[in-house]
C-alpha cells in the first residue's frame, strides 16, 4: 500500500510549521507545556484565530487557570485577534464553575457535548493540568486523560491540551504517553538578553526538529524562528551570467565578475573603506537596474544618504524610485535569529539582487562562539543563494591581525573575501583592495591601490599576466622605429623596434630628457602620437628647453599630437600608476611614450624591489598596447662607470643606452654607448653626444677616451 | 465526513446485491449481522472505547440526519443495537430504512477508515462483503443476540 502523509494543520504561526514537519498532525492530541508566562495561550490562540480565519471551527476551554474573561481582554491586544471570529470561528467555552462543583467526569461530558453540537476541527483545553490536581488518583487521571483523548480523536478534532508540566511530568507522569505530541515552551537569559524558547518534545509520525528554537512574541503574535530550518539552501541551475559591481576597476580585478549566489566577505580593519564600497555596490547596482538592500547596524540611513551626497552619488533618488532599501536595525536591537528571517523576508520582498549586511561581525557580535558565528554566516550565505543575489558581508578585522575576518573561520563559508587595508607609506596612508578569493572565479590577484574621493572608489589594478590580458606580443622585426636623434639609429640597425622598450640611463644634464623629447617628436613627424610622463621638470619647463634648442614641442603639444604629463614625485604611487597610464594611453592611441625620470619613483614608499616590480608591469602593458616605450634612469654621478645592470633593471629593457660624461682634454663631453640591443646587432663603442640647436645629435666617429670608459 | 474509501459506494453496491427487495424485518437483520461483523473485526484493533466512541459519533450524526436513527443504541461488545428500531420500522418507509442504514454503515466505515488512514478498509470491506452471501428468511424475534452472523 502506498504510504500516506499524515494530514497537517497549518498553525498560521511563523516558521513553527517548519518544525512540525509540515504543522500539526490532523486529529493528534498535543501537550503545550511550560511556565506561566511561557505563552501558551498566546500561541495557542494565534494558531486558533488564523484557522479560523481558513473557516475551520475551534472550541476553547478554559478551566480554572485564566479567566475567560481575562484572556478574552488581553486577546485584543493582538492582530491576529478578529472580533468577528468571536463565538463563530472561535467559541470559548469556560468550564470553570462545573469543575469546581461536579468534578472531571462532568467536565468531560460537557466537553464532549459541545464537540458533538460544534464538531470543531480544533479543541483546546486551558489548562489541562488542573485535571491532575482535581484528579483523585493517577489512575483515574490516566483513564479520563486516555477517553477524552479517543472521544477526541473520534471526532477527528486537533486538541491541543495547555499546561504547565515542566521535563520531570514528561518522564513520570502517564498521561504523556497517551498523547501524540508534546511541545515545551521555556524562557531563560541567553547571549545577554531573556528569550523565549520552543521545542517539540514529542510529535507522533512527524520527523520533528528536536532542538531548541527562540521565539518572540509581539503584537503580531508568535513568531518562531528556526532557521536552521527555515533557511535551507536551494538548488539552482548552473548560470554562466555574472554580476558586475559598476565600482570603478573593481570588475578588472573580478576578473569575469562575481557568479551569482555568490556571498563575499569584505574584511577590513575599520576606515579601511568597507562601508563606501558596500554602499557604492548597492548604489552601482541600481543604476545597472538591479535592486538592492543594505541592512546597517551602525549608521543609519540618513547618515548613508548623507555619505553618497558626499560622494556625489543620487542615492537618494534610486531609494525613492524603490531601486534600493536601506534597513537600519540598532546595535542593541539585534537579534540574530529573528533578524535572519527578517532578512531574507526582505530580500525577497524587493526582489534585490544586491545584498549588504553592515556589519556580519556587529550583527554577530553577540556571538562568542566561532562555529556558532560560522554557521550564522552560513544561513546569510544561505539567504543571498536562494535570492540568486550577490552578498557583501563586511566585516571588521581586528587590528595587527593577520585574519580575513573577524573569528578566521567565516570565509571558509563564504564564497569569497576582498580584504581592504590602509598602510603608512611615509606621510601618507594608502588604501588597498585584494581579492584573498572568488570561487570558480579567475581574479586578479595581490593588492590592488584603491582610492575614494569624489565618484566613489577608485581601484588601481595592477596588471599580470594571469589570463585577464592577452599575452605579451613578440617584438615586431620588422618595423622599426626613428629614435629621432641624429646618428643614433645607424649604430641600432636602423631604429628602436616596435614595441620595444628602451632604458636610458645617464648622471643629471647629460641629455636624457632631450633624447626622450626628440623620440616623441619624430614620432609627432611620423604621425604617432606620444606622451611624455615627467616626474621632475613640468610642461612648461621642458617646452621653454625645447624651444630653446628649436625643437617644436610646444606646436605638438598644441596641435593634440603628444601629450606632457606631469606627476609629482610626492604624490606617485606605484600602485596607481599602471592604470593612470594605461587609461591614458589608450585614450588617446599612443605609439610611443617616454617615463622620465622612472628612478624618480623611488622614495620611501618605494622600494627598488618594488620600483623593478612597477616597470616590468609597465613595460609588459605598454607592449600589449603596441607601444613602444623610453624610460630613463638617473645615474648617481657625473662619471660612474657604475653599470646600469648593477640596478637589476636590464632585463626589464630590450634596449639600454648608456649616457656618460667623458672628459676629452677641454671638459666634459656627453656620450652615448650602448649596451643592449634586442634582436639585432649594434655598435658597441661609446660615441660623443652634440647638444645644440636643432637638438641631440650622435657623433658617429668613437669618442677619443672610449677605451677609458669601455 | 470526507469518504477516502470508497466506502458509499462500496456499501450501495452491497446493498444492491443483498437488500434488494427486503422487508423492514429482513433488512433489520441483515444490519444487525454486518454490524456485528464489522463491530467484531475492528474491535480486536482498535478496541472497544476507541469503537465506542466512534460509535458516539456516528450515533449522534446520524440522529441529525434521520431522527428516526436516534433509538439506536451501541454496545461495546456487539456494535449498534437496533431493538428499538425494529418496533418502529413497520410504519417506516422502506427507503427511508434503507436510507437510514445506509448512512451509519457508510458512516461507521468512513470515520474508522479517516482515523486509520484507511489500513483496515479492505478487510472491513471483505467482512462485509461475507454477510449475506446465502441469505435466509429472517428467524423469529428480530435482532435477537446469537444470530448467526453469514444468514
Amino acid at each position: 500500500m502506498k504510504k500516506k502523509d499524515l494530514p497537517r494543520l497549518e498553525t498560521g504561526i511563523q516558521n513553527f510549521d517548519a518544525l512540525l514537519g509540515g504543522g500539526l498532525p490532523k486529529r493528534s492530541v498535543t501537550v503545550l507545556s511550560g511556565p506561566p508566562g511561557a505563552g501558551k495561550t498566546i500561541l495557542t490562540q494565534q494558531l486558533c484565530f488564523s484557522n479560523a480565519q481558513k473557516g475551520k471551527r475551534v472550541l476553547f476551554f478554559s478551566t480554572l487557570s485564566e479567566p475567560t474573561a481575562k484572556t478574552l481582554l488581553h486577546l485584543q491586544q493582538f492582530d491576529f485577534f478578529d472580533p468577528k471570529l468571536f463565538g463563530k470561528g472561535v467559541e470559548f467555552v469556560d468550564l470553570g464553575d462545573l469543575l469546581r462543583e461536579h468534578g472531571l467526569t462532568a467536565a468531560a461530558d460537557m466537553i464532549m457535548k459541545h464537540v458533538r453540537q460544534s464538531k470543531p476541527d480544533i479543541v483546546v483545553i486551558d489548562s489541562f493540568k488542573v485535571f491532575d490536581d482535581l484528579a483523585t488518583s493517577r489512575e483515574d487521571h490516566r483513564k479520563f486523560g486516555y477517553e477524552l483523548a479517543v472521544n477526541l480523536m473520534a471526532w477527528e478534532t486537533t486538541a491541543l491540551l495547555l499546561g504547565e508540566y515542566g521535563v520531570a511530568d514528561y518522564e513520570t507522569n502517564a498521561f504523556f504517553s497517551i498523547v501524540d505530541g508534546v511541545i515545551a515552551l521555556s524562557q531563560r537569559e541567553a547571549l545577554g538578553e531573556q528569550q523565549r524558547f520552543i521545542r517539540v518534545v514529542k510529535m507522533r509520525g512527524t520527523n520533528h526538529s528536536r532542538e531548541e528554537h527562540p521565539f518572540l512574541i509581539d503584537v503580531t503574535g508568535v513568531h518562531v524562528f528556526a532557521p536552521r530550518l527555515a533557511i535551507t539552501r536551494e538548488a539552482h541551475d548552473a548560470t554562466t551570467s555574472r554580476c558586475k559591481t559598476g565600482v570603478d576597476k573593481l570588475d578588472e580585478l573580478l576578473g569575469p565578475g562575481i557568479p551569482w549566489g555568490s556571498s563575499l566577505l569584505i574584511g577590513g580593519v575599520a576606515g579601511t573603506g568597507k562601508t563606501v564600497l558596500s554602499l557604492e555596490f548597492i548604489y552601482r547596482g541600481a543604476q545597472a537596474g538591479e535592486k538592492g538592500i543594505l541592512f546597517s547596524f551602525e549608521e543609519t540611513e540618513d547618515r548613508l544618504r548623507a555619505a553618497a551626497r558626499g560622494l556625489g552619488w543620487d542615492l537618494d533618488r534610486q531609494i525613492a524610485r524603490g531601486m534600493i532599501e536601506i534597513v537600519f536595525i540598532p546595535q542593541p536591537d539585534i537579534t540574530v535569529e529573528a533578524h535572519l528571517l527578517m532578512i531574507q523576508e526582505r530580500i525577497k520582498k524587493l526582489g534585490a539582487k544586491r545584498v549588504v549586511i553592515d556589519s556580519v561581525s556587529v550583527f554577530l557580535h553577540k556571538i562568542t562562539d566561532p562555529q556558532l558565528s560560522r554557521e550564522k554566516v552560513f544561513h546569510l550565505c544561505s539567504i543571498v543563494h536562494n535570492a540568486n543575489a550577490v552578498g557583501f558581508f563586511p566585516t571588521d578585522i581586528p587590528y595587527g591581525s593577520k585574519q580575513v575576518s573577524r573569528f578566521g573561520v567565516e570565509e571558509t563559508v563564504v564564497d569569497g573575501v576582498i580584504i581592504l587595508s590602509s598602510t603608512e607609506e611615509g606621510l601618507d596612508r594608502e588604501r588597498y583592495i585584494e581579492v584573498y578569493k572568488l570561487r570558480n572565479t579567475a581574479h586578479l590577484k595581490g593588492r590592488h591601490n584603491l582610492e575614494i574621493g569624489e565618484g566613489g572608489i577608485t581601484v588601481f589594478p595592477r596588471y599580470a599576466y594571469d589570463g585577464h590580458e592577452p599575452p605579451m606580443p613578440p617584438l615586431e622585426l620588422g618595423k622599426r622605429l626613428g629614435s629621432g636623434v641624429a646618428g643614433l639609429d645607424p649604430l641600432i640597425s636602423g631604429g628602436l623596434l616596435r614595441r620595444s622598450a628602451t632604458l636610458v640611463s645617464g648622471s643629471a644634464g647629460v641629455g636624457k630628457t632631450l633624447m626622450g623629447l626628440q623620440f616623441l617628436l619624430e614620432g609627432v613627424n611620423e604621425r604617432q602620437a606620444g606622451l611624455y610622463v615627467t616626474l621632475e621638470e613640468s610642461a612648461a619647463q621642458l617646452i621653454a628647453s625645447a624651444k630653446a634648442l628649436g625643437l617644436p614641442l610646444a606646436k605638438a603639444v598644441a596641435d593634440g599630437k603628444m601629450e606632457i604629463m606631469y606627476i609629482s614625485r610626492e604624490y606617485v604611487r606605484a600602485g596607481q600608476f599602471l592604470t593612470v597610464l594605461a587609461d591614458k594611453l589608450t585614450a588617446m592611441k599612443a605609439q610611443r611614450v617616454v617615463l622620465d625620470a622612472t628612478t624618480q619613483m623611488l622614495t620611501e614608499r618605494m622600494t627598488l624591489e618594488e620600483l623593478r616590480h612597477v616597470l616590468y608591469k609597465l613595460v609588459n602593458r605598454f607592449k600589449s598596447l603596441g607601444i613602444t616605450s623610453m624610460l630613463t634612469l638617473e645615474a648617481p654621478s657625473l662619471l660612474s662607470k657604475e653599470h646600469v645592470t648593477e640596478v637589476g633593471l636590464s632585463p626589464i629593457a630590450d634596449n639600454l643606452f648608456m649616457l656618460r660624461y667623458a672628459t676629452n682634454g677641454v671638459g666634459l663631453a656627453p656620450t652615448i654607448t650602448i649596451v643592449k640591443t634586442r634582436g639585432a646587432r649594434h655598435d658597441r663603442h661609446t660615441h660623443v653626444l652634440h647638444i645644440r640647436r636643432g637638438g641631440m645629435r650622435v657623433e658617429t666617429s668613437e669618442a677619443p677616451n672610449a677605451r677609458e670608459l669601455g | 465526513m470526507g469518504d477516502n474509501g470508497g466506502h458509499a459506494a462500496f456499501v450501495d453496491a452491497w446493498l444492491a446485491k443483498r437488500a434488494q427487495k427486503l422487508g423492514a424485518d429482513d433488512l433489520l437483520a441483515l444490519f444487525d449481522v454486518a454490524n456485528r461483523a464489522l463491530w467484531a473485526r475492528a474491535r480486536s484493533t482498535l478496541g472497544e472505547v476507541t469503537l465506542m466512541a466512534i460509535a458516539e459519533r456516528v450515533l449522534f450524526i446520524a440522529a441529525e440526519k434521520h431522527p428516526f436513527l436516534s433509538v439506536l443504541t451501541a454496545d461495546a461488545t456487539e456494535g449498534y443495537r437496533c431493538a428499538h428500531l425494529a418496533s418502529q420500522a413497520d410504519t417506516m418507509k422502506s427507503e427511508d430504512l434503507v436510507r437510514g442504514l445506509r448512512f451509519v454503515l457508510v458512516e461507521h466505515l468512513s470515520v474508522i477508515g479517516n482515523l486509520t488512514a484507511e489500513i483496515l478498509t479492505t478487510e472491513l470491506h471483505a467482512e462485509l462483503q461475507l454477510v449475506g452471501v446465502a441469505r435466509r428468511p429472517a428467524p423469529k424475534g428480530r435482532n435477537e443476540k446469537g444470530r448467526k452472523r453469514r444468514a
